[in-house]
């Protein structure tokens, strides 16, 4: 596939990796939009990142932005601003950056599973859900004009595994936002500091419209688990959603009405949709309501 | 290729109770599953909720459940719960794709096509004494040359462990239907028959449903299923490595 | 108390909580940082294994490497019924020992594609699709002649620790890009592994959900 025409999506910044997936030794060589990239490490130390042809010599220097322990650029003239969190320069929280895990779906496909409460008891059972409290109660979900940020609110789930560090189960409430078709975070009850909110960061990186590198992060307050202990949990979470997203059909998000049946548990995800909409973006979206074909066997 | 009408999903026997098994077809994936009281049933593979995969879904009774969010579907498609809202009746818009599935003389049919024609006629018309239902095996090859091969291809006979390999079989080769093939073996009085349902997958797959008759004894049964299970698999492995030697042996002699 | 140099993610360290989760044998895991770290290929871990390669069981300073290995540890000194590696009749220890063995062909394929998929590993993804589609029709064609017997598991008429080393990256298949579709006799078997007692899953394989889950 060749770059991207779809506007909207070129005028992000991206997630390519983390600072550590690019070293001296070892360039991260991936795509981007459908356009090949090559991303090394600078004599200073820094992160250069070029579009490469297909032989692979580089050519047009993109702007780079090394945050929240990963590497952003952009691929258009004009990028909304990245997302800001000021709770990275809260005392006492740790970022654990948990490495990509490669899905053949749309892009927003991941988004819009990250964003949904009603998988829990069945995808991920005795963790984040169980039967028989399988219900979603109402929760409010918005498009936040001022920001142009999608937020989900007083939403709330029962949890019998809800973190690492959790050793009872807990109600979890969550807040969700999506601040880029390719980017959202999650704030759930911190279990062991009451008040506080734990983040779940996931950076989308959209290799083609079918083909994404899903890049997470947590930042919890928590003094007992490793890094590792840390990382193997949310590595267990996204591994039992990634055979769900690689088994819809069609791959692409359908954005015309009637393909898909939502429920009232679908709120945030109806709203991503909306918003998704009203950015007129085509890249990761079903073209074509008629061509409703199955992914290829 | 063309969609015809009526497909040969599988066999009775293959599909146990309270399970799902994926089905292939050139125009559309299917997922044919079996309620707990017994009826087996057919729908298109995606959940209308968000495209999950039926296949991948799991029975509770006489109810399919989607993996991803545990919705629960009745043989007829209709949604009946939502563990999302447990209160709520799911609106009667909510439903599945469902398509007709019936069960004759051991083999699963589904109608796949937008036609309204019957089930053909040959799957009741075969001789339901004694079928003994045999696998499923898959092959990389054409519906074509499947039919080709197997309407030429000389069978061992149960009985001919026993009596020697020099004894004279004949073989009578028929095309009950546009996708059933039938082998009879006679060798002396005994006369085995292979029953072939063809399903074609895609252009280069094709799925063979096997039913055998007037073979061995009713103790002899396992005996059975597995001389001729060991007999597709040899066929399986000539036919796709297109090699004449290989497919020579195939055929009867001349 | 066991300790189980572990990967969540890897079907071979899951081979070994399965096995003990089913035995009902205590253990703690030592998180490896496999991926992204490959804390596994670094030296502190190759002191314990030179393979650089996981599971790794240490039993009160008995330390063992490789999964089929592990398993006929485990099932010979904790196996009190002697049913899961059965070494009194030869033919069934013969058996076990051919399927034990088959394991390997079975990462050696699944594995590295699923391995590609997932993480991004860099390997002939084809030949390992192609070649775990090759040991998938022979597994099959070997159920389906089981049940033909009457017997539903690899070695005979009992599961054994054939069927747990084997297990795991079979049912994982589809994680890269193998599709289980056509397999009914293994798509059984899976059914009936799920449905053991004492059965536990890993993040790819899902549980069997034959009736709802009651409260606690």
């Amino acid at each position: 596939m060749a770059k991207t025409t779809d506007a909207f999506a070129l005028n992000e910044w991206l997630v390519i990796g983390r600072l550590e997936d690019v070293t001296h030794d070892k360039p991260r060589i991936t795509r981007l939009l459908g356009q090949d990239i090559r991303a090394e490490r600078t004599a200073d130390g820094t992160i250069g990142v070029w579009e490469t042809d297909p032989s692979g010599h580089k050519g047009r220097a993109l702007p780079v932005q090394e945050r929240y322990g990963h590497v952003f650029v952009t691929l258009g003239e004009t990028p909304r601003d990245l997302l800001e969190m000021p709770e990275f320069e809260e005392e006492g929280r740790r970022l654990v950056t948990i490495g990509y895990v490669r899905v053949k779906t749309s892009p927003l496909r991941v988004v819009e599973n990250f964003l949904d409460l009603g998988h829990f008891p069945y995808v991920h059972t005795n963790y984040l859900g169980a039967e028989p409290q399988t219900e979603v109660a109402n929760y409010k979900a918005e498009i936040r004009e001022d920001v142009d940020e999608v937020w989900a609110t007083d939403c709330s789930f029962f949890q019998q595994k809800a973190a690492k560090s959790a050793t009872d189960g807990q109600q979890s409430e969550y807040e969700y936002r999506v601040t880029s078709p390719f980017i959202t975070v999650l704030y759930k009850t911190c279990p062991i500091k009451p008040g506080a909110w734990d983040l779940v960061g996931l950076f989308v990186q959209p290799l083609d419209e079918d083909l994404c590198e899903a890049h997470s992060f947590v930042l919890p307050f928590d003094e007992e688990n490793t890094d590792v202990e840390l990382r193997h949990f949310q590595q267990t979470i996204f591994l039992q959603d990634r055979p769900i997203l690689e088994n819809q059909l069609p791959a692409l998000l359908p954005l015309t009405p009637g393909m898909e049946m939502p429920a009232r548990a679908d709120a945030t995800s109806m709203t991503y949709r909306r918003w998704l909409k009203k950015k007129n973006i085509t890249f990761g979206v079903q073209k074509d309501a008629a061509d409703n074909s199955n992914r290829a066997a | 290729m063309e969609q015809t009408s009526w497909i040969v999903a599988g066999l009775s026997a293959g599909l146990f109770e309270g399970s799902v098994m994926p089905v292939k077809t050139p125009g559309k994936d299917l997922a044919v599953w079996r309620q707990r009281s017994g009826q087996a049933n057919a729908v298109e593979d995606r959940c209308p909720h968000r495209g999950m995969r039926f296949s991948m879904g799991f029975v509770r009774g006489d109810q399919l459940a989607c993996r991803y969010h545990g919705w629960e579907f009745d043989g007829t498609g209709v949604c009946k719960n939502i563990p999302a809202h447990p209160n709520l009746q799911p609106p009667k818009t909510i439903c599945a794709k469902t398509f007709a599935c019936q069960e004759v003389n051991g083999f699963i049919l589904v109608h796949v096509g937008d036609d309204s024609a019957a089930m053909p006629a040959e799957y009741s018309e075969l001789e339901s004494e004694n079928l003994v239902p045999v696998r499923s095996v898959y092959l990389d090859a054409s519906i074509e040359t499947v039919r080709h091969w197997l309407m030429q291809t000389a069978f061992p006979p149960f009985a001919v462990g026993q009596d020697g390999p020099d004894t004279l079989v004949t073989y009578i080769y028929d095309n009950p239907g546009e996708n059933l093939v039938r082998i009879s073996a006679q060798t002396g009085a005994a006369k085995e028959e292979l029953i072939f349902a063809l399903q074609s997958l895609d252009d280069d797959r094709t799925g063979v449903h096997v039913q055998v008759s007037g073979m061995g004894s009713e103790e002899e049964m396992p005996a059975v299923q597995q001389h001729v299970s060991r007999w597709l698999a040899d066929l399986r492995f000539r036919l796709e490595s297109n090699d004449q030697n290989e497919l020579n042996n195939l055929k009867i002699s001349a | 108390m066991i300790k189980l140099y572990d990967y969540p993610a890897s079907g071979n360290c899951y081979k070994i909580r399965l096995f003990l989760n089913i035995l009902g044998v205590a253990y703690e895991t030592v998180p490896v940082d496999f991926y992204p770290g490959m804390e596994h290929r670094k030296a502190d871990f190759k002191a314990i294994n030179p393979l650089g390669q996981l599971p790794v069981l240490d039993d009160d300073g008995f330390v063992i490497r490789d999964a089929q290995a592990i398993l006929a540890y485990l099932a010979t000194k904790y196996d009190a019924a002697g049913t899961w590696f059965d070494r009194d009749d030869p033919v069934t220890l013969g058996k076990t020992m051919m399927w034990l063995a088959f394991a390997d062909q079975i990462t050696a394929t699944s594995s590295a594609a699923r391995l590609h998929d997932v993480l991004g590993f860099d390997l002939d993804v084809d030949a390992a699709r192609k070649g775990a589609h090759a040991a998938f029709r022979i597994l099959d064609d070997h159920l389906i002649e089981q049940e033909f017997a009457g017997e539903c598991w690899l070695a005979g008429d009992r599961a054994s620790i054939a069927d747990i080393a084997c297990f795991p990256y079979v049912a994982l298949a589809p994680d890269g890009g193998v599709d289980l579709g056509n397999y009914h006799g293994i798509r059984r078997w899976l059914g009936r592994i799920k449905r053991m007692p004492d059965f536990v899953e890993m993040p790819g394989i899902f549980l069997e959900f034959d009736e709802p889950m009651a409260a606690e």
